[in-house]
C-alpha cells in the first residue's frame, strides 16, 4: 500500500507546470476570468496548442494517438489546469472521447478522435429537456428514420457550451413504442447543421448556457453512436467517465490555502482573523474535508487504472466536491466579513473574489451533472445494494 | 500509488476476522463491559497465540517487526469486532515505549512477557486536565538511595486494576526530565479510583503517594522521554484511526442489513430515499476515513515527514466518522437499536472510547490548527 505519487508522476507534474508557466499568459487568464464561460480567441488558441503538443490525450491509449499514461497522470494534468482556472475541453476529452473509444465504430473513431485530440472539435451534451431533468428517460426529442438518415425534432435545455462547441452529443427517442429507457439513441452531429437554433440562457453563476431547438435536423445514420436504442446505456458509460472528473479537489485546496493566507493577513477587531479560535475551528473542519475529497479522487482514478469502475466512489466524489465547494465558499465569505461579498474586480475584494464566484456557481455543481440526490441513490443502490424505491 | 493491501496483508485480515468472529462475540464484549471478567484473559491469550502481541516489536525483542500496515490491518479488525482488549494501550503504546526507551535487560524482562500475553501494562500519562503534553507532567520521580519514589495523580488509566504494571510518566525532580517508571498497581502508596465513563468500562484515576520503586523500574538512560512520548501518541493516533474505521464499517454493514430486512409500509425501509441517503453519506464517510487512516499509516511505514499531519487528519476524520455512523445507525434501527440487549450501543460506546483515547480528538483538532 502506498499513497505517494511515483517519481515519474512527480516529474510529469513538473513538466506540465513548466509548460503552463510558459504558455498561460496573464492575458489568457484575464480573458477566461471575464468571459462568462465563453472561450475567447486566446482560449481557443490555447486549446489548440494543448492539442498540438500532445497534452490533450494524456490518458488516452497510444493507438488513438494519446500518451498512454494512467488515469492518475490524467488527473494530475487536469488538476494543474484547474489550479490556473482553465476549464475548457475537459468533458469532450475525459468522458465523450473515452465513450467513443469504447462504443463507436472504427470509422467513427477515425472521424472524431484525431480531431478531438488536436483541439479542433469540442462537443456539448444534449441530454436535459424542459420536461426531462433527473428523469432523463422521459425525454421527448425524437429522431425518426428517413431512408439512410435520421430526422431530429425537439428541444434541449441547459446545453452548456452549445454556443462555442462544434458538435452536440444528443440523446433522442428512436423507438417510442419500446419501454421508455429502451427506445433512446445517441447521435453526434455538427451544431451548424440546418435546423439547429441555439439561444442563450444567462445564469446567476455567470455561466452562459443555452437552449437548443431542433427543427427537422437531418443527420446521416452514421451519426448514431452504438446500436440503435442503446442510448441509455451509452449515456451511463459516458456518465461513469464524467463523474470521475466532476468532483475535483485541486481548486478547492487552492482556494482554501488562499483563505488561510488571507486570514493571517487581514485583521478585525484588533487581531488577525486567524487569531479567532472560532475561525480556526471552522478552517480545521474544512481542511479535513478537503483532504478526504483528495483521497477519494485518488481512489477513483486508481480504480480506473486497475480496470475497475468506480461507481459509488465517483458518485460520492461528485457529492462531496459540490457540497464542499458550497461550504468552503459560504464559510469562507463569512470568515472574511463584509469584504467577503465583493466580486472579482471590485476594490477590496479578497482572494480576487474567487469565493464569490465559487459561491455563485456552487448551486449548479450540486444539481448539475446528475443531481446529488441521484448520486446518493447510486451509492445506496449500486454501492450498498439497497432495494430500489 | 497502490491503494490495496498486499496479498499477505489481506490474508492477515481474513485470518484476523475469522479468529475474532469465533473468539470475540458481542456477548463477550458485553460481559467484559459489565466487569465479568474485566479482562478477557482467554481472548488475550488467543491473540498472543496468533502472534499479534509480537507484531510491532523488533526481532531482537522477540517481535515480528511486521510493519505498520499489517499492524493496522489487525487493529482495524479489532475495531470491527468492538474488542474489549487493551491492545493499543498495552502492546502498541506501552510495549512501544519499552522498546524505544528500555535498556536490554528491561526489554528482555518486560517485552518477552508482554508479547506472550503474560504481562499487562497500562499507560499512566494524563494528568488533570487530561493534557498529554509531556511538558505539563507534574507527577514527581524523586531519587532515594538506589531507587525512586513516585508521587502524583494520573487520570484515565485503562484497566489499572487488571494491570500488572503501570507505565507512569513522571518528572525527575533532580533533572526536570520526564522519565517513564514501571509501577505495580498493588503496591503500598497506590490508590485506584474507578471513573465511571459512558465509553470505556474500566478507567481509573491512579493516586501515587511516595510509591517506592527500584532504580531498574525506570526505563533506559537518564534522557528526557518527552519526544518518545510524542512519537508514541502520533503512532497511536494512526492506529486508533484504523480501529475507528473497522468499527464504523461493521456498524454500516449492520445498518444496511437492518434496512434491507426491516419492513414498514409494506416495503424494506432501505428502499426509502431518506434512509438510502443517510447510508450513502455514511458510506462516503467511512470510505474516506479509511483512506485517511491508511495514508497516515503508510506515512509511518515509510518514515515520511508528514506523519503528524496525516495522523491528525486521520484521527479527526475517522473518529468523527465512527461516532456519526453509530448515531445514523441508531436512527435506522430505531427502538431495536436502543434496547440494552441489542448490540449496537456496544459500538456506539466504543466510538466514544476511541474519541477520548490517549491523544483525544479535541487535542488533535487543536494540533491540526497549529499545523495549518
Amino acid at each position: 500500500m502506498d499513497f505517494r505519487f511515483t517519481p515519474e508522476q512527480e516529474r510529469f507534474r513538473r513538466e506540465i507546470r513548466r509548460f503552463l508557466d510558459a504558455h498561460v499568459s496573464e492575458a489568457l487568464r484575464e480573458e477566461i476570468a471575464t468571459c462568462a464561460y465563453t472561450p475567447g480567441p486566446l482560449a481557443k488558441d490555447f486549446l489548440r496548442l494543448l492539442g498540438e503538443q500532445g497534452w490533450l490525450g494524456v490518458g488516452w491509449p497510444k493507438e488513438y494517438g494519446g500518451q498512454g499514461k494512467t488515469m492518475i497522470e490524467q488527473m494530475i494534468f487536469y488538476d494543474e489546469l484547474d489550479l490556473r482556472d482553465i476549464h475548457y475541453g475537459g468533458l469532450t476529452i475525459t468522458s465523450l472521447a473515452m465513450t467513443l473509444m469504447k462504443l463507436a465504430s472504427e470509422e467513427q473513431k477515425q472521424q472524431y478522435l484525431p480531431r478531438i485530440l488536436r483541439g479542433e472539435l469540442e462537443i456539448c451534451l444534449g441530454y436535459t429537456e424542459p420536461g426531462a431533468g433527473s428523469d432523463l428517460a422521459s425525454l421527448i426529442t425524437r429522431a425518426e428514420r428517413d431512408g439512410e438518415d435520421y430526422v431530429i425534432t425537439g428541444q434541449k435545455v441547459f446545453t452548456t457550451g452549445a454556443h462555442y462547441c462544434t458538435h452536440i452529443w444528443l440523446l433522442a427517442r428512436t423507438a417510442p413504442e419500446l419501454p421508455r429507457h429502451k427506445g433512446l439513441s445517441i447521435f453526434i452531429f455538427p451544431l451548424d447543421s440546418p435546423g439547429v437554433t441555439v439561444r442563450p440562457i444567462y445564469t446567476m453563476g455567470g455561466i452562459r448556457t443555452n437552449e437548443v431547438f431542433l427543427d427537422r435536423v437531418r443527420v446521416p445514420g452514421s451519426a448514431m453512436i452504438g446500436a440503435p436504442n442503446s442510448g441509455f446505456y451509452t449515456v451511463a458509460v459516458a456518465l461513469d467517465f464524467e463523474r470521475i472528473f466532476m468532483g475535483k479537489y485541486a481548486r478547492l485546496r487552492r482556494n482554501f490555502n488562499e483563505l488561510i493566507a488571507c486570514c493571517r493577513r487581514l485583521t478585525r477587531d484588533g487581531r488577525t482573523l486567524w487569531g479567532d479560535p472560532l475561525v480556526q475551528d471552522r478552517l480545521v473542519d474544512l481542511h479535513i474535508a478537503i483532504e478526504r475529497l483528495r483521497l477519494l479522487c485518488f481512489k477513483s482514478a486508481w480504480m480506473v487504472d486497475q480496470g475497475k469502475t468506480p461507481t459509488a466512489e465517483a458518485s460520492a466524489q461528485k457529492v462531496m466536491a459540490s457540497e464542499l465547494e458550497q461550504r468552503l465558499a459560504d464559510e469562507g465569505m463569512k470568515i472574511l466579513g463584509p469584504c467577503g461579498q465583493l466580486e472579482p474586480g471590485s476594490p477590496h475584494a479578497p482572494m480576487e473574489g474567487r469565493l464569490v464566484s465559487s459561491w455563485l456557481l456552487a448551486p449548479m455543481m450540486r444539481f448539475g451533472g446528475g443531481a446529488n440526490e441521484i448520486q446518493r441513490d447510486i451509492i445506496a443502490q449500486r454501492g450498498l445494494g439497497l432495494p430500489r424505491g | 500509488m497502490d491503494l490495496e493491501l498486499s496479498q499477505e496483508q489481506a490474508q492477515v485480515r481474513d485470518a484476523a476476522r475469522r479468529f475474532l468472529e469465533r473468539e470475540c462475540s458481542p456477548s463477550l464484549v458485553r460481559r467484559v463491559r459489565e466487569g465479568a471478567p474485566s479482562h478477557p484473559q482467554a481472548l488475550w491469550a488467543g491473540m498472543a497465540e496468533q502472534g499479534w502481541l509480537t507484531l510491532p516489536f523488533e526481532e531482537a525483542c522477540g517481535g515480528l517487526a511486521a510493519g505498520w500496515v499489517t499492524l493496522a490491518v489487525v487493529v482495524e479488525e479489532l475495531g470491527r469486532a468492538c474488542d474489549p482488549t487493551p491492545f493499543i494501550d498495552c502492546v502498541v503504546n506501552c510495549g512501544g515505549l519499552i522498546q524505544d526507551l528500555g535498556g536490554d535487560v528491561q526489554k528482555q524482562r518486560w517485552l518477552t512477557a508482554l508479547t506472550r500475553g503474560e504481562l499487562l501494562v497500562s499507560l499512566a500519562l494524563l494528568e488533570s486536565p487530561a493534557d498529554p503534553n509531556p511538558e505539563r507532567i507534574e507527577t514527581r520521580l524523586e531519587a532515594e538511595g538506589t531507587g525512586f519514589r513516585v508521587s502524583g495523580r494520573k487520570l484515565f488509566v485503562e484497566r489499572a486494576a487488571d494491570a500488572d504494571l503501570l507505565l507512569v510518566a513522571a518528572r525527575e525532580t533532580a533533572s526536570g526530565r520526564v522519565r517513564l517508571a514501571l509501577v505495580a498497581p498493588r503496591t503500598a502508596g497506590v490508590e485506584l479510583v474507578r471513573l465511571r465513563s459512558l465509553a470505556h468500562p474500566h478507567l481509573y484515576e491512579v493516586r501515587l503517594e511516595g510509591v517506592a520503586i527500584e532504580g531498574g523500574q525506570v526505563l533506559g538512560e537518564p534522557i528526557d522521554a518527552a519526544s518518545a512520548l510524542q512519537a508514541a501518541i502520533r503512532r497511536a493516533a494512526a492506529l486508533q484511526s484504523a480501529a475507528a474505521v473497522g468499527g464504523a464499517q461493521r456498524v454500516l454493514e449492520m445498518a444496511v442489513a437492518h434496512a434491507r430486512e426491516r419492513h414498514q409500509f409494506g416495503k424494506p425501509i432501505g428502499s426509502f430515499q431518506a434512509v438510502q441517503h443517510m447510508l450513502a453519506d455514511v458510506w462516503a464517510e467511512v470510505e474516506t476515513a479509511r483512506l485517511a487512516a491508511y495514508e497516515a499509516i503508510t506515512e509511518l511505514e515509510f518514515g515520511g515527514n508528514a506523519v503528524e499531519e496525516k495522523a491528525a487528519i486521520a484521527r479527526c476524520a475517522s473518529s468523527q466518522c465512527f461516532v456519526r455512523t453509530c448515531l445514523t445507525a441508531h436512527q435506522i434501527f430505531g427502538g431495536m437499536g436502543f434496547m440494552w440487549e441489542t448490540d449496537l450501543h456496544l459500538w456506539t460506546r466504543k466510538a466514544k472510547e476511541i474519541e477520548f483515547a490517549c491523544g483525544d480528538v479535541g487535542l488533535w483538532r487543536r494540533r491540526l490548527a497549529e499545523l495549518l
